[in-house]
């Protein structure tokens, strides 16, 4: 290993992994070690009742070392973004490990003490911004109605109907701002997001856009896609998410309850931790075929993706990039989808295919039905950015860092 | 109360029960209301593993199996390889306070003195020791017996890649010691039954460390008896700690009364034996001159005193560092015999540090590493026999000037070669190297 070191913090990393930002981190972080020579140590979250509040972990999954820092199940609202017990174990790997970089991925839960340990010890920061934590209390722009909060940019007295405390809220709004000041890099999944949030105030200006990348096909992938079409004629939609408004589940229901044929199936993927989510849900009223599917790791996606033609990205907020769609462009497979910031930016779907968010069922039932029709099976894959160019990119953003530094 | 009926909130929860049940609505509204009671905010890390360890040395075994389970249990590569910088975690048995300063506070000062980070902690706090494994480079222990507890340290180590190096100042691994040493007479049949059995579990310990510290030449010999390890020696050593009070204590000793005081520092029972190898001799020099004082510091049982002796005994209780070294600074000289046995041939040289850095010279015979520190007629006397103790209290006492030079060069001596350095005669080399290599 002959390249930088870096500590990359991540609310969740191997191996207790969870969501779209922390499989970012977690393949990115393979693909600099395997192609760039890096040194990556990830630092992340649990929260354990046996063990002690605050103590580290050190753990290792395929050659990461994870130190995880146990947090208490109730933390205050001002420790969620700024929490001195964790800040002060930050300050402490970084001392240990003299990393050459930090990289603060999704920090969420962690805060945003570990840009001022890195600081203070002369370590210079990429920040990356996922989702809307850094300019939104609750994190997505959904507000307690769980609507889109649709604020471009947001000011942060327009939050004072939505979020618990004004002042707490514009105190947080005020000192992440002001953190995100002293990282060197900024980076963003979408232009989207990035527009969004330099527009708010978030370090205006040094922000770039750095797409993240996707697992691509596997060996064979196509081959198995092609014999599940020959076996099974029906088209099969796919879903992964959970029942949720936001997500896009009442749409879709409502849709297809009115649909009056019965020619194809539904696939969805349970993405909870433990398999709650569609525990309870019945869809003996609904046409066609519907099963549920377990969450399935980065490893196992395409015995979903084989499975599926059309993928339905019905999100009812703007996001900030969205994997499962690159996931399932790589793939051949066509996409239905929101009007949902960050998401369109693939440039894949025609921006007068895009069903706007809060539309009725009705454009949805449309599109399922020309789907139908047409067969939707004939799509060639996408040009998508991998992890590998991911790393790349950023391998280039951490030297031109380092050689600011140096300068 | 008004805050968690807000209409958005009504609508959020009517929303809910339409589209995700009234079980799933009343549940979301649960959660939100005792998280509003509670003041917890809504954080992204929920709970992942709940329950307590049955007991303290089971502390680690929830997350050992879960990071098991995930392949995420086993450090490939030891920090000290990867990290250039050097951490040393030291659990340790800190309920002794002079122990706790010449083998753990005084190597944390020594170390950090080379930049090199250190923690500590007692192995009854397991959250702590548990904790500062996980950022070290090296393991050191220190007194510590083979135990549940301390086995589970030990497997954390391990699994953590950290070289592990066991520390001791007395040989409480051995039988042959334990059963030879005549201080054991005081202690009663019981304890003493109690000390041997407990030598094997300190054996078992120090077997599974990769090197051994100990902290004289004495110790070194005899612990090469027990254990195929590498044993190398680290002494105590006069820290700043030992400097500054010493000096402080100098600074307050009270005007000349024209008596004559030889101390005796017991630290622990059983010193009386000790006191006796030269009692006799002792008890005619102080008896001879009604100017003369024998001082008691410690532990000390009167009875075992020569009759009238009582009547020139000062006595002192030991309190803090600085309170005894302030009762020792109003001493004109130490004595600092040992009987000989196995466990006095091990004993390091603290009280000769002690009396050195309030100026005051040490008299000691030849059992135990004292005569190491001792510059036989400059900075103290090493005595072979009796006539020897008598001769060297007679000379001092009849030559102030003679116990004030001697003084003041054991506090030179201390200065200039017994402070915390990193020559022979303080560390063995091969320690720097198994830590700084």
């Amino acid at each position: 290993m002959s390249g930088p070191h870096l500590l990359l913090a991540n609310v969740f990393f191997a191996p207790f992994s969870y969501g779209g930002a922390t499989v970012v981190a977690e393949q990115v972080a393979k693909a600099l070690v395997r192609n760039h020579g890096y040194r990556v140590t990830a630092v992340s979250m649990c929260c354990r009742q046996d063990l002690a509040p605050y103590v580290i972990i050190k753990s290792e999954q395929a050659g990461i070392t994870n130190y995880l820092i146990n947090i208490p199940a109730s933390r205050s609202y001002g420790e969620l973004y700024d929490n001195p017990s964790v800040t002060s174990r930050l300050a402490e790997l970084i001392a240990t490990l003299e990393p050459d970089l930090v990289h603060a991925h999704c920090i969420q839960d962690m805060g945003t003490g570990i840009v001022t340990a890195a600081q203070s010890q002369g370590v210079p920061v990429i920040l990356s911004v996922h989702d809307f934590w850094w300019i939104c209390d609750r994190q997505f722009m959904i507000k307690v109605d769980q609507q889109y909060c649709g604020q471009f940019p947001v000011r942060i007295e327009q939050c004072k109907g939505c979020v618990d405390n004004f002042w707490s809220a514009k105190m947080r709004f005020d000192q992440l701002r002001q953190v995100a000041g002293k990282a060197a890099r900024i980076t963003y999944p979408s232009k989207f997001a990035r527009d969004l949030c330099e527009a708010s105030g978030l370090a205006p200006g040094s922000g770039v856009v750095w797409e993240n990348g996707v697992h691509l096909p596997g060996e064979g992938f196509f081959e198995r896609q092609a014999a599940r079409r020959e076996r099974d004629s029906r088209l099969t939609f796919g879903f992964v998410g959970g029942p949720s408004q936001i997500k896009g589940w009442p749409l879709i229901r409502r849709a297809f309850a009115e649909l009056d044929r019965d020619d194809f199936r539904v696939v969805l993927v349970d993405g909870s931790l433990d398999g709650s989510w569609w525990k309870d849900h019945r869809f003996d009223k609904l046409p066609g075929s519907w099963e549920v599917r377990p969450r399935f790791v980065q490893e196992k996606m395409d015995d979903f993706y084989a499975e599926i033609d059309v993928l339905l990205f019905m999100s009812q907020w703007k996001e900030t990039f969205g994997l499962a769609i690159r996931e399932a462009l790589a793939r051949g497979i066509s996409v239905i989808q929101t009007d949902s910031g960050g998401t369109t930016e693939h440039g894949a779907v025609a921006p007068e295919k895009l069903i706007p968010i809060g539309a009725p069922a009705g454009l949805l039932k449309a599109q399922i039905e020309e789907a139908l029709e047409n067969g939707s099976r004939l799509q060639t894959a996408v040009d998508v950015a991998s992890f590998d160019d991911q790393a790349l990119a950023f391998d280039g953003l951490v030297r031109d860092t380092l050689s600011d530094l140096r300068k | 109360m008004a805050r968690l009926f807000r209409l958005n909130l009504v609508r959020r929860f009517i929303s809910s029960y339409r589209e995700e049940g009234p079980k799933e609505a009343f549940r979301k509204a649960r959660t939100y209301t005792a998280m509003k009671l509670r003041q917890v905010g809504a954080g992204t890390v929920g709970l992942t593993a709940q329950g307590h360890p049955r007991s303290e040395d089971q502390y680690l075994h929830g997350v050992w199996q879960d990071l098991a389970r995930k392949d995420a249990f086993h450090i490939t590569t030891a920090p000290a390889v990867l990290q250039k910088r050097r951490q040393i975690a030291m659990i340790g048995d800190l309920n002794l306070p002079q122990c706790r300063k010449y083998r753990v506070e005084q190597l944390a000062a020594f170390w950090q003195g080379r930049g090199v980070e250190f923690e500590f902690s007692h192995y009854q706090d397991v959250p702590r020791a548990s904790r500062i494994m996980q950022n070290a480079t090296h393991l050191m222990e220190y007194r510590l017996q083979s135990m549940p507890v301390t086995e589970m340290f030990r497997y954390e180590a391990r699994r953590l890649r950290l070289p592990v190096l066991y520390d001791l100042d007395d040989p409480l691994f051995s039988v042959s010691a334990y059963e030879t040493y005549r201080n054991m007479d005081s202690v009663g049949e019981k304890l003493k039954a109690h000390f041997l059995s407990e030598a094997p579990k300190y054996l078992g310990m120090m077997n599974g460390a990769d090197i051994l510290q100990v902290s004289t030449p004495g110790l070194v010999a005899h612990t090469e008896l027990y254990s195929a390890r590498p044993v190398y020696m680290r002494r105590n050593f006069a820290d700043q700690e030992t400097l500054d009070a010493g000096r402080h204590a100098m600074a307050t000793r009270p005007g000349d009364d024209g008596i004559f005081r030889v101390a005796f520092a017991s630290g622990s029972q059983g010193h009386e034996v000790d006191l006796a190898e030269i009692i006799d001799p002792l008890a005619e020099f102080i008896m001879a001159d009604p100017n003369r004082r024998l001082m008691l510091i410690g532990h000390f049982k009167p009875e075992h005193l020569p009759d009238g002796l009582i009547e020139q005994v000062e006595t002192t209780k030991f309190g803090t560092y600085p309170l005894y070294l302030e009762a020792l600074a109003r001493a004109n000289c130490a004595v600092m015999p040992l009987c000989d046995d196995i466990f006095n041939r091990c004993k390091s040289a603290v009280r000769v540090l002690d009396a050195s850095a309030v100026a005051v010279p040490s008299l000691v015979g030849t059992v135990g590493d004292l005569a190491a520190v001792v510059k036989h007629g400059e900075t103290g006397f090493v005595s072979a026999g009796p006539a020897d103790w008598i001769e060297a209290l007679r000379a001092l006492a009849e030559d102030p000037g003679l116990q004030r030079r001697m003084g003041q060069a054991a506090r030179a001596e201390l200065e200039a070669h017994w402070h915390g350095s990193d020559g022979a005669h303080i560390i063995s080399p091969e320690i720097l190297e198994w830590v700084e290599g």
